[in-house]
């Protein structure tokens, strides 16, 4: 008996300690992915030569985020690419307004939580007759406290039709809406005003048409070629007062003069909206510091 | 009951490991970067035997500073590749010094030592787990690579190539490999400066 007893404690203590492992090894190890993606269309059907839009959405675990066309100041952007039958085009990937994930030692990315919709325009040529299968090669990095490189390809195959079938209409209305607007589309704003002096501090005062927007952040599009520092949002009653820095990289000759930004913010209803901003940054010829 | 209590503190262990993961969110510490052209920042930080290294005692001599983290996928895809090992390899003999330096908040000698083990590094791997090296360049990814010349200026900073993907076909540029070459050829540095991709780095605050 004793024995017997012994041999049962030895596989329940044997079984805990590769539970306990299995459990610790998950998250460090990159046994199991922790973002998903799927090929959506917002169509069931293709129409020859009308365009159409697909989408990858990417749905994250709780706690996991990846990140946006400009990662921040730490990450990998998040990349698709579009691999289409003869004849098709895609026009380029667009990504909705993200959200800002201060990490700890004063680095901030951009990026997305829960479910994300990355979508393209689609044209299909004109002399159209069998299905056609759209595919996207998609990668990305998803993070908590630990990352984890993922990437996959995904395939829809459409039929083809004379009348339009719409699909995935709500999905594609809620991503759609937090694309980066004109400021002249957005039905939020007033107006907003960049304005630079010359020494490479910039700002931008938006003017809210009612209360300001909450969680308003700044995203510059790129840090490629600019040393962006120093974001600040500050929002009073129907303003937002944005304040940073833009220093061109050391040896970028060929920074170009044009800077994408977007305005992120969260509306009335609290949905995730952007502003799409240009900021021209007066070239070389100015002396440095 | 002895294995037990062992399985047990295992356990605790292992789950306090977990809350110091989690907890990782505590008030900001500028990043005071290390300029190009600037004299870069002086440390002295333990290897992962617990010997003491220092900035200083490369003092006339080229540095590579190599930010790393084990558990970074970016940092195992370029292991993985050779990336730094294959740098350090055709540089060393032509007096190019490597360190690398983990800034992870929850790195030990130990830990350093393992991946210097597993990973087959013929440099040494320096335990900043407080941060102040990593926050004093500014180093936000892992990789992060910097540059210092004889003089002892920062003449690189940023990512160690142009392909964050690692699926580059053609175009691509390392500019660790090419500010090296620039350096050593007593050329100006074309590229010193650019964006850095990877993990960010996991400071303690």
């Amino acid at each position: 008996m004793r024995a017997y007893n012994g041999v049962m404690r030895g596989k329940w203590e044997y079984s805990i300690f590769t539970m306990i492992l299995l459990l610790a090894s998950g998250p460090l190890f990159a046994a199991e992915q922790h973002a998903h993606p799927e090929l959506l269309a917002d169509v069931s059907a293709i129409q020859p030569g009308k365009p159409f839009w697909v989408g990858i959405r990417l749905t994250m675990d709780p706690g996991w985020h990846v990140y946006w066309k400009n990662p921040g100041d730490a990450g990998v952007a998040t990349k698709v690419t579009f691999m289409l039958p003869q004849g098709f085009t895609a026009g380029p990937v667009q990504y909705p307004t993200p959200l800002k994930f201060p990490q700890p030692g004063d680095i901030t990315i951009y990026g997305y939580e829960g479910t994300v919709l990355l979508m393209a325009q689609i044209t299909p040529p004109m002399d159209l007759s069998a299905n056609a299968t759209i595919s996207a090669d998609v990668k990305w990095m998803v993070c908590s406290d630990v990352c984890q490189l993922g990437k996959a390809s995904v395939n829809l195959n459409l039929p083809v039709s004379s009348s339009a079938t719409l699909a995935n209409a709500d999905e594609f209305a809620k991503f759609r809406a937090e694309l980066p607007m004109d400021p002249a589309d957005c039905p939020d704003l007033s107006d907003v005003k960049v304005s630079g002096d010359g020494q490479g501090q910039f700002t931008v005062d938006a003017q809210w048409k009612q209360s300001a927007g909450k969680n308003v952040d700044f995203f510059p599009g790129s840090l490629d070629s600019y040393d962006i520092a120093g974001i600040k949002e500050e929002s009073q009653a129907d303003s937002t007062h944005i304040t940073f820095t833009a220093k061109p990289m050391a040896g970028q000759s060929a920074a170009p003069a044009n800077l994408e930004a977007v305005i992120g913010y969260d509306d009335n209803r609290g949905e995730r909206r952007g502003i799409r901003i240009n900021i021209s940054i007066p070239q070389a010829g100015s002396p440095k510091e | 009951m002895r294995k037990f209590d062992v399985v047990l503190a295992i356990a605790a262990m292992l789950s306090l490991a977990f809350v110091g993961y989690t907890l990782a969110d505590s008030p900001k510490i500028a990043t005071s970067a290390a300029t190009i052209g600037a004299k870069a920042p002086d440390f002295t930080l333990q290897n992962q035997d617990g010997t003491d290294v220092s900035l200083h005692d490369f003092a006339g001599k080229i540095v590579v500073l190599e930010w790393t983290n084990p558990e970074c996928p970016v940092v195992q895809r370029h292991y993985a590749a050779h990336t730094m090992l294959d740098l350090y390899k055709n540089y060393k003999d032509k007096g190019v010094n490597w360190v690398a330096i983990n800034s992870s908040n929850f790195t030990t000698n130990d830990i350093d030592k393992q991946w210097q083990k597993d990973q087959s590094i013929p440099y040494s791997v320096l335990n900043d787990a407080p941060g102040n090296v990593g926050h004093a360049y500014g180093a936000t990814n892992t990789p992060n690579m910097f540059i210092i010349g004889k003089d002892g200026t920062l003449l690189y900073r940023g990512a160690i190539d142009n392909d964050p993907e690692g699926d580059m076909t053609s175009g691509k540029i390392n500019y660790v490999k090419q500010a090296l070459d620039q350096i050593l050829a007593d050329q100006a540095v074309t590229v010193p400066e650019t964006k850095a991709y990877g993990c960010s780095v996991k400071y303690k605050d």
